[in-house]
């Protein structure tokens, strides 16, 4: 099982809801188990995040920043959005630059980024609940 | 036992006696003078302090009433009206003891609801949440505004006491959406005030349409905190329930930014609501109780609600906001627009509790204890409102907690900073207490206005109000009610 | 600094009270329902009587505002702590609420005793090990009827109402377990004590689960069985929090159902061609979250048409036996599950269907009482009418 931290800060918060909304599924697990790799997300006006794949844990920093990571990714809170709900491919953004790619990084790391991030947003803004209370109401 | 504030009621009639005639009036099973019975009456959310009430009623009607008026003008017995106690000010709190009227059990009947003329006459009781479900079962082509209040809050409660919904942008106070009412004076007697005036005997639900023209006694009824009389019936107006509807979260950048946005957005006149939390309020409402604001993270987060009759004008209001929105990053703001539909799964499905009113909030609902400075403000002093409060909030190490709204095109504002606290937790509430008269005593003094006010409040104001205005209170009041019955102590009196 | 005695099981559920609540009233009605949901608040009226006025009550107790006297009885004990303000509640104490309810049963019994006819509770438990006064069944008799042997993979806790006041649910649940040749036996059972913990009064709470738990470890059981939902939400719920934890898996009986129905170990071979209408029991839907379980049972059965109550799942009226309500208000108790009976009578059902006895026994009453014309049947008194081939 994944353990992914419970952060209070609004960026550490959306991360945290898109990726447990994948938490006790397989395949996700398979993949973010000990990836072990630090990937910083810049959306922009916004400070940026560190997401630390640790083993089984995913954390998030917003001070103290690494200065050697994995990945940088930058976009705008309007990309993300278009992107989570389909109206963008991510590799249109990244080649039209809607999606910026930051430092040395490798074509793998990139699309194993898309893969977590991407494809678990696209699940949750695809799901059809719309309300807290109707969602929460059999397993609170 | 709770302090019982001196007074000679019950030195000329026992307090068996009024017992007696309550029973009489109200039957047995609705009149109770038991401590357990009267203690959740005696003090609310606030930190008002508690005072037990010497009796509770639950009416069935307003003949009742009539008559427990009449006995009680009679025999100088305060009387306290109440439906779900969720007033944040103390309101219902019986300051000089006496009889709570519980409305929210029993006078809760939705009288009538006119499709043509669009309002619903209601009794006391009714809340939002029965509203809502009736409009939606029964006229789900209409639609009322909404607090940001629980469902169990009382409509009538919040319309004569001036409260702020979610079409407000649009509306205004919800005081002006008043078509008439129905009230028993100090002398028992029943006045129908508004177009549903004509008639001798009782009126045709039909001819509650209009506040006006006649001579405005609604005014004295209004955000009198019951003091003047007991409303019976209310009518309210109810609006189209339009085909388009959508909310836009707009985060600012900027501890004042958020100010332009009310103003110029609430200036379009094509909002139906604005309202801003700040950014800790965001993080109350999922699980984060005692929240800090991080370097980076916006300070507000406004929803702009707009509706539209077809999607032409969707389209067209859309853009005139982002209009707005753009010519304000272009004179120097920092906000972003995004659809709020979109941001909220994505965030955190908890944050949806806003968009859904009436609605239990998180973020009020915590602890033990909540007060407020509730405002209404000018628009041209948020700016410093907000920067003063802030500050504040920060002294006393209390998560900031402001909340805003613009009000009918941006005429005025409301400003509303608000804490919630362990009411029994040793000091806490002394200590919140002390932030919230530092608030008190800024945000009066830069022209602030509280609606709902506790009594130490209206104290504060009394000191700031001309003159004029106070005599001409004072002398309404003793016309209205010579004896002080009606929620005696409420502003002072 | 208020403080608790430490000896008070419910201790945190009682501090809890000083901690939250602003009387919001969400707990008044069903969230976002608003249908009437709390039959205390609704029959009594006053605010003392819902459940965030209860709250106040503990504070009141707790803060030295009121004084322990008979009249805090009614408030105090008329309700089913059928958890519908918890379901409706959305502030972080509402899964917590019937827990401070009966807390302040625990504070009350102590001080001013519980209603008169709920002491019969404990003093019928100690003479005969059931609160029904009847003679106790070591179960022996029945062990010998069902030939079962005297160790088994799976223990059928019958459960005192089941026992003693409707026995064909349980002999129902008895020839289903027979024909499904799962290994179980019987046990010589002392209450489960869920009527004990609802109404405050603990003192044979922790020997009577001791007692259960050594009789089901007699027989080398792991599993338990039990078709009646109080003893179920006791046995996974509440032997913990009164310091008997224990290592059983423990099963509803249409839990058991649903796994042969969905294995298809068991087919129907006639049908049951009425309109039914299932009562949501408190203790397993609110109190346990089982809602669509056995829904989806009946839904199988042929011929049976399911319709549903306006107010159904987490927004079920309560039928108004639980809470000791039953013993403490029996007149009360029909007249709640009378207004249950005349939702049920919308539908166009002819048989109300639950799965918990003592829904059942409250409902039947109801009926009887006030001319319903119902049959109120358990699940499993259907499946006893059915013809079942059980598959190896």
């Amino acid at each position: 099982m994944l353990n992914i931290e419970k952060a209070d800060d609004l960026l550490g918060i959306s991360l945290n809801n898109i990726l447990s909304y994948r938490k006790m599924d397989k395949d996700f697990i398979g993949l973010v188990n000990n990836w072990n790799k630090k990937i910083i997300i810049e959306i922009e006006k916004f400070y940026p995040v560190e997401v630390v794949f640790d083993g089984n844990e995913i954390k998030f920093k917003i001070d103290k920043l690494d200065k050697k990571v994995d990945l940088k990714v930058k976009m705008s809170l309007k990309s993300l959005l278009e992107i989570a709900y389909g109206r963008l491919h991510p590799i249109n953004a990244v080649l039209k630059g809607k999606v910026k790619i930051k430092g040395n990084f490798r074509i793998g790391t990139v699309l194993k980024f898309l893969k977590i991030f991407v494809n678990s947003m696209k699940m949750v803004a695809s799901q059809p609940n719309q309300n807290y209370y109707e969602l929460n109401k059999e397993t609170r | 036992m709770t302090s019982i504030k001196e007074r000679k009621i019950y030195d000329k009639i026992s307090m068996e006696e009024v017992r007696i005639r309550l029973e009489e009036i109200f039957g047995a099973n609705n009149v109770s003078n038991k401590q357990v019975d009267l203690y959740p009456y005696s003090y609310d959310m606030t930190e008002c302090t508690k005072q037990m009430p010497d009796f509770v009623v639950i009416p069935e009607n307003k003949k009742q009433l009539v008559e427990l008026v009449k006995f009680c003008n009679n025999h100088v017995i305060p009387i306290v009206p109440y439906i779900s106690g969720n007033n944040v000010g103390g309101l219902t709190i019986p300051e000089r003891g006496g009889i709570i009227v519980d409305f929210g059990k029993k006078m809760n009947k939705i009288i009538y609801v006119d499709d043509n003329m669009m309002y619903a006459l209601l009794e006391p009781g009714v809340t939002f949440g029965q509203l809502e479900k009736y409009l939606e079962n029964h006229f789900p082509h209409l639609r009322y505004s909404y607090p940001f209040a629980p469902p169990y809050a009382g409509v009538v409660g919040n319309v004569i006491l001036s409260g702020m919904n979610n079409m407000s942008c649009k509306l205004g106070s919800m005081g002006d959406s008043i078509n008439g009412i129905e009230v028993i004076t100090a002398d028992g007697e029943i006045a129908r005030i508004g177009s549903c005036f004509y008639g001798k005997d009782e009126a045709d639900v039909k001819s509650w349409w209009s506040r006006y023209p006649m001579p405005d006694l609604m005014g004295l009824f209004i955000n009198w905190q019951g003091m003047s009389g007991l409303v019976t019936k209310c009518a309210v107006q109810l609006w189209p329930k339009p085909n388009f509807k959508k909310v836009y979260l707009a985060a600012t950048f900027g501890l004042t930014d958020v100010a332009s946005i009310l103003r110029e957005a609430g200036r379009t006149d094509v909002v139906d609501d604005i309202s801003a939390v700040s950014v800790e309020v965001v993080k109350m409402s999922v699980e984060v109780p005692e929240p800090t604001k991080y370097p980076g993270e916006p300070d507000f987060a406004a929803l702009l609600v707009i509706s539209a009759k077809t999607k032409k004008q969707f389209e067209a209001k859309k853009e005139i906001v982002e209009e707005t929105v753009d010519y304000l990053n272009e004179n120097g703001k920092n906000i972003i627009l995004a659809d709020v539909d979109e941001f909220s799964k994505l965030f955190n499905l908890r944050v949806r509790c806003y968009l859904d009113l009436p609605a239990a909030l998180l973020s009020l609902v915590e602890y033990s204890g909540l007060t407020w400075f509730g405002s209404y403000a000018p628009s041209h002093k948020l700016e410093e409102l907000i920067e003063k409060v802030d500050k504040i909030f920060h002294k006393h190490n209390i998560p900031a907690f402001i909340y805003m709204k613009s009000m009918k095109s941006s005429h005025y504002s409301i400003f509303r900073p608000i804490m919630r606290y362990r009411k029994f937790k040793g000091g806490e509430e002394e200590r919140y207490h002390s932030c919230l008269e530092e608030i008190t005593d800024t945000c009066i003094s830069l022209g602030c206005i509280p609606y709902k006010t506790p009594i130490w409040m209206t104290a504060k104001l009394r000191e700031k109000i001309n003159p004029g205005w106070l005599k001409l209170f004072e002398k309404i009041k003793n016309c209205m009610d010579p004896n002080n019955i009606f929620n005696p102590g409420r502003w002072n009196t | 600094m208020v403080i608790v005695n430490s000896g008070i099981v419910g201790k945190e559920f009682l501090e809890m009270a000083l901690e939250r609540c602003i009387k919001c009233s969400t707990c008044k009605y069903g969230y976002k329902n608003y249908e009437k949901s709390c039959p205390s608040g609704e029959h009594f009226l006053f605010e003392s009587y819902w459940a965030s006025g209860r709250i106040r009550t503990i504070r009141g107790v707790l803060l030295g505002d009121l004084e322990w006297s008979k009249e805090l009885i009614d408030p105090i004990f008329a309700c089913t702590t059928c958890g519908a303000c918890s379901d409706s509640c959305q502030a972080p104490h509402a899964d917590f609420i019937v827990e401070m309810i009966e807390a302040l049963r625990e504070l009350a019994v102590q001080h001013i005793g519980p209603v008169k006819n709920q002491e019969m509770l404990v003093s019928r438990c100690i003479e005969n090990c059931n609160p029904y006064g009847e003679v106790n069944s070591t179960n022996e008799d029945l062990k010998v009827k069902y030939d079962l042997p005297d160790k088994a993979e799976w223990v059928y806790f019958i459960g005192c109402t089941s026992n003693y006041r409707q026995q064909s649910l349980r002999d129902a649940t008895l020839r289903f377990l027979k024909k499904t040749r799962i290994n179980f036996t019987l046990i010589d059972e002392h209450c489960c004590t869920s009527p004990m913990i609802r109404t405050g009064q603990l003192s044979i709470v922790n020997e009577y689960m001791n007692y259960n738990i050594a009789e089901i470890k007699k027989t080398e059981a792991n599993k338990i069985i039990t078709s009646c939902a109080g003893c179920y939400r006791t046995l996974v719920k509440d032997f913990k929090k009164y310091g008997v934890p224990h290592n059983f898996e423990v099963y509803h009986s249409l839990e058991l159902v649903e796994k042969l129905l969905d294995k298809q170990k068991i087919e129907f071979g006639s049908e049951f061609n009425h309109t039914v209408t299932y009562h949501d029991p408190c203790h397993l839907g609110r109190h346990m979250g089982i809602y669509e379980l056995p829904r989806k049972i009946y839904r199988k059965i042929p011929g049976l048409k399911l319709v549903e109550m306006k107010r159904n799942r987490n927004f079920a009226w309560c039928c108004g036996a639980g809470g000791g309500v039953k013993i403490g208000y029996p007149d009360w108790a029909i007249d709640i599950s009378k207004e249950r009976l005349e939702e049920a009578k919308q539908t166009g059902a002819s048989i109300v269907t639950s799965t918990c006895p003592f829904c059942k026994t409250n409902l039947q009453d109801a009926s009887d009482k006030y001319n319903f014309d119902f049959q109120v049947l358990d699940l499993m008194e259907i499946l006893d009418q059915l013809e079942i081939n059980f598959k190896k």
